[in-house]
């Protein structure tokens, strides 16, 4: 009997969130860095916001630019231009992708939001890509748009998330 | 149960559940209560009235835990109920022996609900202590000359185990203590539930009714005003005298809604000093030595979280003490000491700071000793020479503990390094003063919230930074002192007599070097205290003392050297708070 007690949940998603998430699945932010396309799941990318001044902190890697003040959570801030090895134009006005994975939150600069896509798996192309700073396990694949141009879907929440975002500085 | 299953109240199972994690909850809350009845008990003497509250404590957790459906809970603290009916009624008395039973059956009933919070499902084997009860209950009290020579007892890292059986029921007891002596089960296999983690009471806590009917009616307070100033926003008078005034008042009302509310996570150090003093007569058992523990400012009030976090370094510091620092009953005779040591515990509040202080009369620290191990560890060259103060300060540096000193007792591979780790990263700083022979004290210093701090915010290389008032002795201008570099040891003043060495925050934080230390520029300079010595740092500006709200930081950002905490400025901006003592640390490391 405990066991039972045990294993019930009290709460659930209801039957309709069930349906939104499952249709959102395939569903992909399309943005802009510098003059290439990517694509993220959707589901990964808690909000867009305007970039905002962001205060810089010591001892990071250089593609950390610093940490916003989001809401009074402080959020640490990346530049994925500069990590996957783009152009970074000078003075634009870019956005900001806020990703939460278990409580924590990171953003991602990014140029600009195109739009939201649908990639089914059908639409999508496994080969894997050569030539390009995006580690292979957060690559996705190569999405076909509708227009017939392609472009890369990045799994930008694990990316992020498991980078090691610090400078090992000896302690002495 | 079945009943209301059957019934079809599909919310049934669910309500049971959260009835349990309300249960287990007060009862863990009935639990402490009766600890420090006992410990009460121990030293202040037996009166009815004590053993009075203690069965009903327990015959409270016995009904509540009936009635929810956890069996061996209720039924170990009937056997307990029944064996302080008995003391009740003066058919037995209370020995050291039942004592200590006793407060190992409160453990036991401890752990079964701490494994009961975490899963509901959750079994433990209580026959043991159940069966140690029973035999208690129904036998005659034994004469003491039989309790030391059951050997089992001793065997045990447990303090005397002896139920009270007669001589006709020695024969039965010895099985029973057998039965002990088998690989203890988790529960029993410390000697006492303080050695175990300490549960995090974590996310329920008591609040007293005026603290909230205050934050009622506070927030009442500033939706009436706030509705006042909308008024003035709509008729574009908010920059007239009223709507000024309004919200200066309304200034005041959220400083008061700001203390209130912190005020809610303060709880008194008393539970945690209990646990202490628990730890202290176990320890001391354990060890043969006669303990006195005295604890003060039981009242003092610090934020939850660092109330739990603080328990793991104080308890090392008490055993450290009982272990380490007290020295055997011949010793301290020969010594002309009195035989029974003591322990003092001491909570104080100065300003917006609590100090902690753990004394000891024992036997102190010899500075030669402690230069010499430092030596023989690799810590030190050979041939150093060492202030007294300086000597004192190596048992924080790491590796100084032996195997010897990190014996089972005080050990856990917690050291001196840990226990001051633990406390910087709550901000708080700990220091120590002993006397070789005459004793040992060691104070730690902790601000009193976690979220909200006293800071001063720095602007080192454009960039801000605050650190916490705490770590700050004072200010000063570089300007008014001359600064001289001394070849091998860097930049030093001379600040009203003291040597005190010139660091740059720049530097070791950015890597720049520092500006040519000519022209007319104020140079501000911030002064803390590492260690009893006074270290000072160059920083570009000071911009005075603010209320931070402290924020955590992402994971990606742990463990950042110096830099302890996410803060957020008066002025909504992202701000990095500074622990100087780690840079402190670091510049003689290099």
């Amino acid at each position: 009997m405990q066991r039972e007690l045990k294993e019930q949940k009290p709460q659930g998603p209801s039957i309709n969130d069930i349906e939104e998430v499952e249709e959102q699945q395939h569903s992909y932010l399309v943005f802009r860095l510098a003059d290439e396309l990517y694509g993220a799941p959707l589901l990964s990318i808690k909000e867009v916001i305007k970039s905002t001044t962001i205060k810089p902190v010591p001892y990071m890697t250089p593609h950390f630019k610093g940490v916003i003040n989001l809401r009074g959570q402080i959020v640490g801030i990346v530049d994925l231009r500069l990590k996957f090895g783009l152009l970074v134009p000078k003075d634009s006005s870019n956005l900001i992708l806020v990703i939460e994975d278990n409580g924590d939150s990171l953003g991602a600069i990014v140029d600009n939001v195109e739009a939201v896509e649908e990639f089914q798996p059908e639409d999508i192309d496994n080969n894997p890509v050569l030539d390009t700073k995006i580690p292979h396990k957060f690559f996705l694949g190569i999405g076909k748009r509708e227009d017939g141009s392609m472009i890369n879907l990045i799994n930008v929440s694990g990316c992020l998330m498991s980078d090691e975002l610090r400078l090992m500085r000896q302690r002495s | 149960m079945r009943a209301l299953e059957d019934s079809g109240f599909v919310s049934s199972k669910i309500s049971l559940d959260s009835i349990r994690a309300i249960f287990l909850d007060e009862v863990q809350q009935l639990l402490e209560e009766a600890e420090s009845c006992l410990l009460a008990l121990d030293s202040a003497g037996t009166s009815t009235e004590s053993f009075q509250k203690l069965f009903r404590l327990v015959h409270n957790v016995k009904g509540g835990a009936k009635s929810v459906g956890f069996e061996a809970l209720s039924r170990t603290a009937h056997r307990i109920e029944d064996v302080l009916s008995r003391l009740e009624t003066g058919q037995i008395t209370l020995s050291p022996a039942i004592s200590s039973l006793l407060l190992r059956s409160i453990d036991v009933l401890k752990s079964l609900v701490s494994g009961l919070k975490a899963d509901l499902g959750f079994t433990m084997d209580t026959s043991a202590i159940e069966a140690e009860l029973e035999q208690v209950f129904h036998a005659q009290p034994m004469p003491d000359s039989l309790i030391n020579e059951l050997p089992e007892a001793k065997e045990q890292a447990q303090p005397s185990v002896t139920p009270a059986p007669t001589d006709a029921t020695i024969a039965t007891i010895k099985p029973a203590l057998k039965a002990e002596t088998k690989p203890p089960k988790p529960v029993l296999a410390t000697s006492s539930s303080a050695n175990a983690r300490p549960q995090l009471q974590n996310d329920v806590l008591r609040v007293g009714m005026e603290k909230l009917d205050s934050l009622v009616n506070l927030v009442g307070e500033l939706v009436v005003n706030q509705s006042i100033m909308a008024k003035h926003r709509t008729s574009g008078t908010v920059a007239s005298d009223e709507a000024i005034q309004t919200l200066a008042y309304m200034d005041k009302i959220i400083a008061e809604v700001r203390d209130v509310s912190m005020s809610l996570r303060m709880i008194p150090v008393r539970q945690t000093f209990q646990r202490m003093n628990r730890i202290v007569r176990d320890v001391s058992s354990q060890l043969g030595k006669s303990v006195d523990f005295r604890s003060f400012g039981e009242d003092v009030e610090l934020d939850k979280v660092v109330i739990e976090r603080i328990t793991d370094p104080l308890t090392h510091l008490i055993r450290n003490a009982v272990d380490h620092g007290i020295e055997s009953p011949d010793a301290r005779a020969k010594a002309g000491k009195p035989q029974a040591a003591r322990v003092v515990l001491k909570a104080e509040q100065r300003d917006d700071r609590v100090l902690i202080t753990v004394s000891d009369d024992g036997k102190g620290l010899d500075p030669d000793f402690l230069i010499n191990r430092a030596i023989s560890k690799g810590i030190l060259k050979e041939g150093t020479k060492l202030s007294e103060q300086d000597a004192y300060n190596l048992i924080f540096r790491p590796g100084f503990s032996t195997k010897e000193q990190v014996s089972d007792i005080s050990g856990r591979g917690v050291g001196m390094d840990v226990v001051r780790s633990m406390v910087e990263e709550m901000k708080g700083t700990v220091e120590i003063r002993t006397k070789l022979g005459l004793g040992t004290s060691f104070i730690i210093t902790l601000p009193l919230s976690l979220s909200i701090i006293s800071g001063m915010v720095i602007v080192v290389d454009s960039r801000k930074y605050v650190v916490p008032m705490s770590h700050l002795l004072e200010t000063l201008e570089y300007q008014k002192y001359s600064v001289e570099t001394l070849t091998g040891k860097g930049r030093m003043i001379n600040l009203r007599g003291e040597v005190v060495p010139v660091l740059s925050l720049g530097r070791m934080l950015h890597g720049n070097t520092p500006p040519s230390s000519g022209g007319k520029r104020t140079r501000p300079g911030l002064i803390t205290e590492y260690e009893g010595h006074k270290v000072s740092f160059e920083v570009d500006e000071l911009l005075g003392q603010q209320q931070i709200v402290l924020k955590k930081l992402g994971r990606e950002m742990q463990g950042l050297p110096g830099i302890i905490a996410g803060a957020i400025l008066g002025n909504g901006e992202p701000g990095l708070i500074l622990n100087l003592s780690e840079f402190v640390r670091r510049a003689h490391a290099a």
